[in-house]
């Protein structure tokens, strides 16, 4: 009777193991690759860094961005950029901002003489 | 840019768009590239270079999105350099003021620590093991 009972008992044993197993493979699975992929969307940074000038920096999402001037004199502190709201119509009145995803973006202007 | 740590990061994807300094102008036209040189970890840089959207009727340029997988692959890098270069006579070049760009949604990917990958490989592992064991069992 006990040796019958633990053979019935057996397989569903050995498939709850199996399952735990599985469970635990496809959790280590999961953990590893998404968290290290990331997107930099710059959501939340408007109202600490609305304005960039050559040398400022600010992090988003783990990254470290440097604002550079001008490409031919990394130390300009002129005026480069700006992190702006999409959603806001005026905020590039006098120029024309891309269209078509949704803010912030980050514009940033280059300042070098044509070659 | 740069990333947090030394192992560095991988570089997929970039929505990105030209920003005209003056608005209004003429539908069509192709303004010019945004330019992209990413430091490999260990020496060595790519180079890429991706065209801005035409001028819609309003004078914008849209925003695109542009996979950067062919060009930058698998290689983990330390920095990453965004500029942009506008049309002219003589080509794509720097002008004055006018080779502006926005970016938003950078798609990066953090190399992972080797911890990650012991982590990775005993997932597998055990799947392997799982496997296995449902097939003897089912042979038996």
């Amino acid at each position: 009777m006990y040796k019958s009972t633990q053979l019935q008992q057996a397989p569903a044993a050995r498939r709850l193991k199996q399952l735990s197993i599985s469970v635990l493979g496809a959790m280590a699975l999961a953990s590893a690759a998404p968290a290290m992929a990331d997107v930099i969307t710059f959501d939340g940074q408007l109202p600490d860094f609305p304005i960039l000038s050559g040398g400022d920096s600010f992090n988003s999402n783990g990254y470290t961005f440097h604002v550079i001037d001008n490409p031919l004199s990394v130390t300009g502190t002129g005026l480069a950029g700006a992190l702006l709201n999409g959603n806001d119509p005026f905020v590039c009145s006098n120029a024309a901002c891309p269209s078509g995803i949704t803010p912030p973006t980050m514009p940033a202007s280059t300042t070098v003489p044509s070659r | 840019m740069t990333g947090g740590d030394a192992r560095g990061f991988r570089l997929s994807a970039v929505d990105f768009g030209f920003i005209s300094p003056l608005a209004g102008q003429p539908a069509g036209l192709l303004p010019g590239k945004l330019t992209i040189t990413a430091e490999k970890i260990g020496g060595g840089s790519v180079y890429a270079e991706l065209e801005f959207g035409a001028l819609d009727s309003s004078g914008t340029s849209p925003f695109l999105h542009a996979s950067l997988v062919s060009q930058f692959g698998s290689a983990a890098y330390s920095s990453v350099v965004f500029s942009s270069c506008v049309y002219s006579g003589s080509g794509c070049g720097q002008g004055l003021n006018q080779a502006q760009f926005g970016i938003d949604n950078i798609e990066v990917a953090a190399v992972p620590e080797p911890q990650t990958y012991a982590m990775l490989g005993l997932g597998l592992a055990g799947i392997a093991l799982a496997a296995r064991r449902r097939r003897a069992s089912h042979n038996a």
